[in-house]
């Protein structure tokens, strides 16, 4: 996760860490990620995206 | 055929066939077991091997005529591999051995051998062995048979008096001997067999008979069935009518000797196998142990890998072709509830086809993976997300942007030229330099039609899309009256041809090779890569070749061409799954050959130049002037733009109208990109158009989240197109958005 603050631009509000839903190969799963408390937008880095996302993804597919 | 029948196939598959060599061995000895304990350096674990089939290993080997020896691969290479000489060895070193015992239970059952020859005495030895109680009854002074009338130069008398004295030290068999059995009524028994020779009692039974049964458990074999036979028939025949008393003893079976193995369909490349000579001994009677194991290591274990040999794909995954067959089954069958093992390896095969090619038995992979793809599909199990991108441009191919169709010059097309989707896309003069020479050359008989043939749809198992794309060709087909279509990308050719064979086709280079003319001499050479697709479409092999020469090359022909053509990587969408296959596929491809490569499809030399491998397409040598060597690949967002580009240059020259892109609302966002964001851009198939996307809706809705770096604001913004999540981190600049990254993920974002 990356530690940079990130500011929501709708809210002007800090994403904090919230467990979010996610869903692939018709299975969900949770996972704590910055997210605006007021209007939901999030916030996924480059290196998670294409590590730890690419990952789960690649082991769904096989699921 | 359905996916079942295609996976039933892995029955066919002669992958765990005995190997040539056993196919004729009359003692049916495994050979690959024996072969491979053999290079282990296990002398005594092959000896066992060797011991179980030939049961009298020192006259086996004394006394076999080697029919191995012409049917072992290597004949035609170098030498035969020497089995006769791994056997001797290994009876050699363990013939004094101590075998080791293990416990039997007694079966109390008793079988009644006639005849101590070698079949009775074979058939006795494994009987006793299972625990039965056998009683051998030899008329004769001494167990042996034929063999004690052999000279003792070919089979020494020694051998045979060790190895027919084995047989009084079994524990469950019973020796007798100077006894001549009369009537089969004088003894106790649960089963028989007369194994009296060629001149021996028959009791009643007919010589040559098929079924080796006579009555009430009585079996008959050995000469006394097929006079004369070769002494290792005798051995094996004593070995399976064993299992036949067995089974008549047990279920009252009554079974059939079974036939040797049929004959080996292996028919490996042999220009893979690299000569080895046949080693030699310093003394042929006494091999050393480095001597008899480095004839052993000649020995190429035969297994028929040619699926394997020939995919880039099973050998990725170090798959066989029968084990992907058993993963598809698995897969679709649920049978392993953890892993769809199937799913990833079909989703790489590139659908070039070479499996079927090499298999003996006609195993078509490539159609086994485009069904699972298919079945996945309506299963709901296929990750579509993969072909996302294909499909989108296999739609803009067909949409406004760059979907073209120029009717003929008179009023009734002859010829419709259909140069597919990618030529444009590489390059728009490619389509308008060929369309112009055809158009000239058939004097305005030829229309054009700028539209994909389906492909992408097929390959990412999108069957309603397919048969649009389909129905959409033959409509326009129909509405000009079925004129000829002329075709020049492989893949559109093995699309039509598969697919709507209602249409007749003609290759653009068939018309090429004959009309084009010949220039003087270069004093160049070029190699032709052959697109996989052109695998059985020699005349198309043939006539770029005579457009090669006649552009004024010389050809040196690659390893890999013709019918061995292999594929660039491009082919079944497999890049999006599986990249690191792609860029395999691409390097070996690379080391082909030294010389330029001249393709005919688009994508195989859009693939080389993307590995800065020096290659033309065969309209660069027609029709361009300079070194088109190395031109850069488009890229992804650029190919877009060409095919626009060839649609609107087309529609000015042939029909005289502007072209008017539809107006998309991100249009008016400008990007600002560097090369090694391009490039990067390219590895993930993000179009700039997606970008664009991204940020028109981030700017609009302010859905977007920013950080701070020194005095700058790096905003990230996301946005779900069709099946793919792409986030983009950028920055304002004046005039528009500097990007600093952008990237996907498959996964689907519900919510907190």
């Amino acid at each position: 996760m990356s530690e940079t603050k990130h500011i929501c631009c709708k809210c002007n509000e800090e994403l904090i860490p919230q467990k979010i839903t996610f869903e692939y190969m018709g299975i969900t799963m949770n996972h704590e990620l910055p997210c605006c408390p007021s209007c939901g937008v999030l916030f996924i880095s480059e290196e998670l995206a294409s590590g730890k996302i690419a990952e789960v993804e690649m082991q769904l597919e096989e699921k | 055929m359905d996916i079942v029948k295609m996976t039933d196939r892995q029955h066919d598959c002669i992958a765990e066939a005995p190997p040539s060599c056993e196919c004729v061995c009359p003692l049916g000895i495994n050979v690959r077991d024996f072969i491979k304990k053999f290079q282990s350096g296990l002398i005594s674990a092959a000896y066992k091997i060797y011991k179980k089939f030939s049961i009298f290993p020192g006259i086996a080997c004394h006394l076999c005529k080697e029919p191995c020896k012409d049917a072992c691969v290597r004949a035609s290479i170098d030498s035969s591999v020497s089995l006769i000489d791994l056997e001797k060895y290994c009876w050699q070193e363990n013939r004094s051995k101590t075998q080791d015992k293990f416990f039997i239970p007694v079966k109390n059952k008793k079988v009644l051998i006639v005849g101590g020859g070698l079949t009775g005495s074979a058939c006795a030895v494994k009987l006793a062995q299972r625990g039965y109680d056998v009683e051998l009854i030899e008329k004769s002074h001494r167990l042996g048979g034929r063999l004690c009338f052999i000279d003792n130069d070919i089979l020494p008398e020694k051998v045979l008096e060790d190895e027919m004295n084995m047989l009084f030290t079994l524990k469950h068999l019973r020796v007798i001997l100077n006894t001549c059995v009369e009537d089969l009524d004088d003894y106790d028994f649960d089963a028989a067999l007369i194994a009296t020779g060629e001149d021996g009692n028959v009791f009643g039974a007919h010589k040559n008979r098929e079924d080796y049964y006579l009555k009430d458990g009585v079996f008959f074999t050995g000469s006394l069935a097929n006079p004369g036979q070769d002494y290792m028939y005798s051995i094996r025949q004593g070995s399976e009518v064993s299992y036949l008393l067995e089974d008549y003893i047990k279920i009252n079976k009554i079974g059939a000797i079974p036939q040797l193995h049929p004959e080996s369909l292996y028919n490996p490349d042999i220009r893979r196998i690299v000569p080895v000579e046949k080693a030699k001994p310093s003394d042929p009677e006494n091999w050393t142990m480095d001597e008899i194991k480095a004839e052993a290591s000649r020995c190429l274990v035969c297994t028929c890998e040619s699926c394997k040999d020939s995919c880039e794909m099973l050998t990725y995954f170090n798959k066989s072709g029968k084990r992907l067959m058993i993963d598809v089954s698995d897969t679709l069958n649920q049978v392993i509830l953890t892993k769809k093992t199937a799913v990833l390896p079909s989703m790489s095969c590139t659908m070039c086809g070479a499996c079927k090619n090499v298999c003996p038995v006609d195993i078509d992979l490539k159609e086994l993976c485009i069904e699972t793809r298919r079945v996945l599909h309506k299963q709901g199990s296929l990750p579509d997300a993969h072909y996302d991108f294909w499909l989108n441009d296999m739609e803009h191919s067909n949409g406004q942007e760059a979907e073209l169709f120029i009717p003929a010059g008179n009023q009734e097309a002859k010829y419709i030229y259909f140069p597919g989707c990618q030529m444009g896309a590489s390059d728009p003069k490619y389509v308008e330099k060929s369309y112009e020479w055809l158009y000239d050359s058939f004097k305005g008989d030829t229309a054009l039609m700028l539209h994909c043939c389906g492909a992408p749809a097929y390959w990412a198992a999108r069957e309603d899309m397919f048969t649009e794309n389909i129905s959409e060709i033959k409509q326009r087909w129909i509405e000009n009256k079925k004129p000829i279509f002329i075709l020049s990308c492989p893949t559109c050719m093995e699309m039509f041809q598969n697919n709507l064979p209602e249409i007749e086709v003609i290759s653009l280079w068939k018309i090429m090779a004959d009309n084009f003319i010949t220039r003087p001499k270069t004093g160049k050479t070029v190699s032709v890569f052959d697109p996989c697709t052109s695998r059985n479409d020699k005349k198309t092999q043939d006539n770029i070749r005579t457009l090669v020469n006649k552009a004024g090359y010389e050809i040196t022909e690659l390893d890999k061409h013709g019918e061995d053509a292999v594929c660039c990587g491009y082919g079944g969408l497999i890049y999006s799954t599986n990249p690191s296959l792609t860029e395999a596929i691409a390097h070996n491809n690379k080391s082909l050959g030294e010389p330029e490569y001249i393709t005919y499809c688009t994508n195989c030399r859009d693939s080389f130049s993307l590995i800065k491998k020096p290659s033309r397409h065969i309209l660069d040598l027609l029709f361009f002037n300079g070194n088109r060597s190395l031109r850069e690949t488009p890229g992804l967002s650029e190919r877009r733009r060409n095919r626009s580009k060839l649609k609107e240059d087309l529609l000015e020259l042939k029909m005289n109208q502007n072209f008017k892109l539809n107006a998309k609302p991100y249009d008016a966002v400008t990007l600002f990109l560097t090369d090694s964001i391009k490039e990067n851009l390219d590895k993930k198939l993000i179009l700039e158009e997606n970008i664009k996307e991204v940020i028109y809706h981030a700017e609009k809705t302010e859905e977007k989240s920013y950080c701070t770096e020194g005095e700058e604001k790096i905003y990230t913004a996301y946005q779900r197109q069709g099946n793919v999540t792409f986030w983009v981190r950028y920055k304002e600049v004046d005039g528009g958005y500097k990007i600093l990254s952008a990237y996907t993920h498959r996964i689907r974002i519900e919510g907190v």
